[in-house]
């Protein structure tokens, strides 16, 4: 026991920071994802225009 | 070393004043936390940044005998609280909060608690004062400031997005934090549509209310979590503006009738004014955004400037924090209720004059605010100021001026002591007049005055 945490978090602290940890870590993973797929089709639109430019 | 009032909650350590300064006693019991943050890089790399206060330790000052070191922190000279700043003030101070969580995490370290009192303002930055606040982490379990830093941090800026952006003033109410069930009864319904809202208040509101007494299983936390949480509520509150609405005091010198020549000749005597006096600090009362309080910027004079208009102050917080001014403090106060002292035993946070030491006050403009609108006599505001400062810097606005009528047009006049001779009268009783001066471009007059000797 560590006696120097001397606040209460709370009886359901850990519950809920898994809860919200899940939610924001699936939020990201999905923008994340979401992300590279635009990223791929820009580059590759990018890339087209470019080689028709030149 | 007798502890001070509000320093009694955290076994690590106190803070007590000797001499006039405020020192840091570290108990035994912390002395391996605190050990860990001094040689890990944890505090060389927080103070270099500015997060955390540097201190020098004091080994030649008596200690308890439970007391393992004493430290000498950098010495704040103004302490203010959440209830006394504006919006971006308070998103600034639970970005200060969780950077230093963060920065902990990679040395190995936790923030242990994250209330709003453990941050102060210095050189215009939010700073974390409480150098005990760190203790070890273990990956394997959950943020144990997690609740308090959403009620401290979390509820006031979300209340005062979503609902009025006065609402840090719920923390002089619930210094500890605003409840999240009082926080979740305020919101508008469009709040739940934002995820983070919803997470950090609502669904935690309704888990607290929800769990019994009994714990459940075992469960495991994981760092990757921990970060997930961290820079996930770093990036939500970082996002959050302030709910859009106007007040009086907007725009105040742009659109009023003030003249420029006014604003200029004033702004020529007040400096003059300063120039014969001696002062390290000024409280600018009414400061509206600044215009005066900006006259110092950048120069060895500590200014506080305070207004109730939490528009001015937040828009003076924003110029100073663009500009790298570092000298002045603005902060919120409603002068006809400042701050009062709270906490246990009506001890642990002071009223707002008691922690101003100011020696010089600037009254400007002010005055027919107060008697006119609040209807507060001369002798009480004289009798304020004297017990602020030595010097005072004050306008008369006579009832001739155009913004005394503005205030008088829809009341009857019942003001028959207020004008010029009536307020010279009373300034003389508990005040020399060194200099006096009316404008030559407004029914102003501008006095400088000197304390009397008790």
């Amino acid at each position: 026991m560590n006696y120097l945490l001397y606040i209460d978090p709370g009886s359901s602290s850990m519950i809920i920071q898994m809860i919200v940890a899940g939610a924001l870590g699936a939020v990201f993973f999905f923008k994340n994802g979401w992300y590279k797929i635009k990223s791929f089709f820009t580059r590759q639109d990018k890339k087209e225009e470019s080689e028709t430019e030149s | 070393m007798q502890a001070l009032a509000s320093s009694y909650k955290d076994p690590s350590g106190y803070i007590f004043q000797h001499e006039q300064e405020v020192y840091r006693a570290v108990n035994k019991i912390y002395l391996p936390q605190y050990e860990k943050l001094m040689n890990s890089g944890l505090y060389t790399e927080l103070t270099k940044e500015g997060l955390l206060i540097s201190h020098q330790e004091e080994p030649k000052l008596p200690k308890a005998a439970d007391v393992e070191k004493i430290l000498k922190p950098v010495q704040i000279p103004l302490i203010s609280y959440a209830y006394e700043w504006s919006f971006s003030m308070l998103q600034d101070a639970a970005l200060c909060t969780l950077q230093n969580a963060l920065k902990g995490i990679s040395f190995g370290m936790i923030l242990k608690d994250a209330n709003t009192f453990n941050i102060q303002f210095y050189q215009g930055k939010p700073i974390l004062i409480d150098t005990l606040s760190f203790d070890f982490y273990h990956e394997e379990e959950s943020w144990v400031a997690y609740r308090q830093f959403c009620e401290c941090f979390v509820a006031p800026l979300v209340l005062m997005k979503y609902c009025n952006p006065s609402l840090n003033k719920l923390l002089i109410a619930y210094p500890n934090g605003i409840p999240l069930t009082v926080c979740k009864s305020m919101l508008p319904l469009k709040a739940k549509w934002n995820l983070h809202v919803y997470l950090h208040v609502f669904l935690q509101s309704k888990v607290q209310q929800s769990s019994n007494s009994a714990p459940a299983r075992k469960q495991v936390f994981t760092k990757q979590k921990m970060l997930t949480l961290l820079n996930g509520l770093y990036s939500f509150v970082k996002n959050l503006k302030p709910a859009a609405d106007k007040t009086t005091w907007d725009n105040y010198y742009e659109e009023t009738i003030l003249s420029k020549e006014y604003l200029q000749e004033k702004k020529a005597l007040v400096s003059k004014y300063l120039k014969q006096i001696p002062f390290g600090t000024l409280l600018d009362l009414g400061a509206n955004e600044g215009e005066f309080s900006l006259l110092f910027k950048n120069t060895d004079k500590q200014i506080i400037s305070v207004d109730e208009d939490r528009h001015c102050i937040e828009k003076l917080y924003l110029t100073c924090k663009t500009n790298k001014i570092s000298n002045v403090q603005p902060l919120i106060l409603d002068l006809t209720a400042p701050s009062a002292a709270i906490g246990w035993n009506n001890a642990e946070r002071d009223t707002f004059f008691k922690r101003i030491k100011p020696d010089v006050t600037l009254a400007l403009a002010l005055i027919h605010h107060l008697c006119i609108a609040h209807n507060i006599s001369i002798p009480q505001i004289i009798s304020l100021l004297h017990s602020i400062s030595e010097f005072v810097i004050i306008e008369f606005v006579d009832k001739s001026d155009p913004k005394v009528m503005h205030l008088l047009a829809n009341r009857i006049d019942i003001f028959e002591h207020y004008h010029l001779d009536g307020f010279r009268q009373v300034a003389l009783q508990k005040f020399d007049i060194i200099a006096e001066q009316s404008f030559s471009t407004a029914s102003r007059t501008l006095f400088l005055l000197k304390r009397k000797a008790d």
